[in-house]
C-alpha cells in the first residue's frame, strides 16, 4: 500500500500544481509571453495566408 | 511570403525526406483498407456466425486479432511514422539523412506486418492482445522503429532551431517511450520472463500506452501542428500545452491497470490506475481548451478547408474519448460495462475518431506539399469525411448504448445468457452498418490519395478546398 500512497501523492502534486496553472490561464489569459515559442513553427510559411489543404 | 532562403531550405527538407515519408504513408493506407476488409467480417460474424463459417483461417477469433493488428502496426504505426518523418524536418530545419535506408525500412515493416497477419491468420497468434504478433516478427519490428527513432533524434540533434516546439516534444517523447514499451511487454511476456498474474499487468500496461504514449503524442503534435498552419494563428496558450505534454507523460504510464478492475491483482495496483485515469482529464482539459482557444474567431474555416476540418474532429473526439475512459476506469462504471461492447465503442472512438481523423487531416495537409499535386477531387474528400464522421458517430452510440445495456442484463442473474444475446443483436447490426460506412470513406481516401501521390505532372493550382472560402483570403 506505501507505493500506492507514493505514487498517487505525487500524481496529487504535480495535478494539483497543473490545475493551478490551467485556471490561471484561464482565468487570467495568462502566458501570452510565450507566444514567441507558439509562433516558432511559422518560420516557413506566412501566417496570415490560410491554407486550404 | 517566406524569403528565398526559406523557399529554398523548405524544398531542401521536403526533398530529404519525399521517398520515405510517401513509403510509409501509402502503405499506411493499403493497410487500412485491409483492415477495414477484416473488421468488416469480424463484424458481421458476431450478429450472422454462419457467414464464412467454413474457413478456419477467418474464424473471429482470428480475424478480430488480425484486424487489430493490422490496423495497428500497418494503418496506424505506418501512418504515424509517416507523418513523424515530415514534420520533424519541418520542426528542426535539419534534413533527414539516410531516406534511402528509410524506405528499404518500411519496405521491410511491411514485410512484416504482412507476415505478421498471415501468422495470426494461420492460427499463430501468441494471443495476447495488441501483442498477437510472434516474438521474432516483433524484435524485428522493434529494430525498423529503432532505425525511425535515430533519424528522428539525429534531426533533432542537429536542429538549427533553439526553440523546440510543443509537437517537437510529443514526437521526441514517443521515440523514447515507444521502443521501451515495446521490447519490455515482449521480452517479457513472450521471452519467459514473467509469469502468473504479472503477465495480465504487463499486458496492459503496454495494451493501453500504445494508445496513450505512442498514438496519442503523435496525434497531439500533429494536432499542435496543422491547426495554426492552416489557420495562420498560433495556438493560444503555448505554456498550456506543455503543461498538457508532461501531464501525460506523467499520468497515462500508470493507467492502464484499470482493466484490471475485479482481476486477481493487487489492489492497490489498480487503484493507482484508476487514480491516473481521473488525472488524465488535467491534460485533456488543456488540449481542449487550447484547441477551442485557438479556433474561436475561425470556425467557419472548417467548411473549407479538409485537414482543418478532420483535424478539428480529431480534436474533439479527444476530449469525449479521454473524458469518457477517466470514468469508464471508475470501479462502479468498469464492474457494468468492462466486457460488453461498451469498451469496443470507447477504443474505436479513440483510434479511429480521435486518432485516425487526425492522421487524416495531415495527409490532406502534407501530400500537397510533399508531391505538388493537389487532391484531385474536393467530392472524394466530403464522401470521406461524412462517411468517416457519421460512420463511426454511429458506431460509437450504438455500443455504448448497446454495451450498458448488455452490461445491466449479464449484471442480473435472473436473464438467461441467450436473452442478452439477442438483446445485443440490433447495436452489433448497427455496428457492422457503420463500418460499412467507414469502408466507404477509406475508399473515396484512398482513390484522393491515388491520385495525389501517382497523378499527372505536378501542378501549379490553388489547393483543393471544400467549398467557397468565406472572405479574402479565407
Amino acid at each position: 500500500m506505501l507505493y500506492a500512497y507514493l505514487i498517487v501523492t505525487a500524481m496529487a502534486i504535480f495535478a494539483s500544481v497543473a490545475a493551478g496553472t490551467f485556471a490561471w490561464s484561464v482565468v487570467a489569459g495568462q502566458f501570452r509571453e510565450l507566444d514567441a515559442g507558439a509562433r516558432s513553427i511559422f518560420w516557413d510559411e506566412p501566417t496570415d495566408e490560410v491554407h486550404g489543404g | 511570403m517566406a524569403d528565398a532562403h526559406h523557399a529554398q531550405l523548405l524544398a531542401r527538407l521536403d526533398a530529404s525526406c519525399r521517398r520515405p515519408v510517401l513509403t510509409f504513408l501509402v502503405s499506411a493506407v493499403a493497410w487500412l483498407l485491409l483492415g477495414s476488409l477484416l473488421a468488416l467480417i469480424a463484424s458481421i460474424k458476431l450478429h450472422s456466425p454462419e457467414f464464412m463459417a467454413d474457413a478456419e483461417w477467418l474464424t473471429f477469433g482470428r480475424v478480430r486479432a488480425a484486424h487489430l493488428n493490422a490496423v495497428a502496426y500497418g494503418w496506424a504505426a505506418m501512418a504515424a511514422l509517416g507523418v513523424l518523418l515530415w514534420l520533424v524536418p519541418r520542426l528542426t530545419r535539419a534534413p533527414l539523412r539516410g531516406p534511402t535506408w528509410l524506405v528499404g525500412v518500411g519496405w521491410v515493416w511491411n514485410a512484416l506486418v504482412t507476415l505478421g497477419v498471415s501468422a495470426i491468420l494461420a492460427g499463430y497468434s501468441t494471443s495476447v492482445e495488441w501483442l498477437e504478433f510472434p516474438l521474432p516478427i516483433a524484435l524485428c519490428l522493434a529494430v525498423c522503429f529503432a532505425a525511425v527513432a535515430i533519424a528522428a533524434i539525429d534531426m533533432l540533434v542537429r536542429r538549427q532551431v533553439e526553440h523546440i516546439y510543443v509537437s517537437l516534444w510529443y514526437l521526441t517523447a514517443v521515440m523514447v517511450w515507444f521502443p521501451v514499451l515495446y521490447l519490455t511487454a515482449n521480452i517479457g511476456l513472450h521471452g519467459g520472463v514473467l509469469t502468473g498474474v504479472a503477465q495480465s499487468m504487463t499486458n496492459w500496461w503496454f495494451a493501453h500506452n500504445v494508445l496513450g504514449l505512442f498514438v496519442t503524442p503523435i496525434a497531439l503534435g500533429t494536432l499542435y501542428y496543422v491547426l495554426p498552419k492552416v489557420i495562420g494563428r498560433p495556438i493560444h496558450s503555448y505554456y498550456l500545452s506543455l503543461v498538457g505534454f508532461w501531464a501525460l507523460a506523467l499520468f497515462y504510464n500508470w493507467a492502464g491497470l484499470h482493466h484490471l478492475v475485479g482481476g486477481p491483482v493487487p489492489m492497490w495496483a489498480v487503484t493507482v490506475g484508476i487514480v491516473a485515469s481521473m488525472m488524465m482529464l488535467i491534460p485533456v482539459a488543456t488540449v481542449a481548451y487550447n484547441q477551442h482557444m485557438t479556433m474561436r474567431g475561425h470556425f467557419h474555416l472548417l467548411r473549407t478547408s479538409p485537414a482543418l476540418r478532420f483535424v478539428v474532429f480529431g480534436g474533439m473526439s479527444y476530449f469525449v474519448v479521454s473524458v469518457q475512459g477517466s470514468f469508464e476506469a471508475l470501479r462502479g462504471m468498469s464492474e457494468v460495462v468492462h466486457f460488453t461492447q461498451y469498451t469496443v465503442g470507447h477504443a474505436h472512438l479513440g483510434m479511429y475518431g480521435f486518432f485516425s481523423m487526425i492522421m487524416f487531416g495531415a495527409y490532406y495537409f502534407v501530400l500537397p506539399r510533399l508531391t505538388g499535386r493537389e487532391w484531385p477531387s474536393p467530392a472524394l474528400i466530403q464522401v470521406h469525411f461524412w462517411c468517416s464522421a457519421i460512420g463511426i458517430g454511429v458506431y460509437f452510440v450504438a455500443l455504448t448504448i448497446g454495451g450498458i445495456q448488455q452490461g445491466l442484463l449479464l449484471a442480473d442473474a435472473s436473464v438467461p445468457f441467450l436473452e442478452v444475446v439477442q438483446a445485443t443483436m440490433p447495436w452489433l447490426q448497427a455496428r457492422s452498418i457503420s463500418g460499412l460506412a467507414l469502408t466507404v470513406a477509406h475508399l473515396a481516401f484512398a482513390a484522393g490519395v491515388a491520385g495525389t501521390v501517382f497523378g499527372g505532372p505536378s501542378q501549379d493550382r490553388a489547393p483543393t478546398l471544400l467549398g467557397q472560402p468565406a472572405g479574402g483570403g479565407a
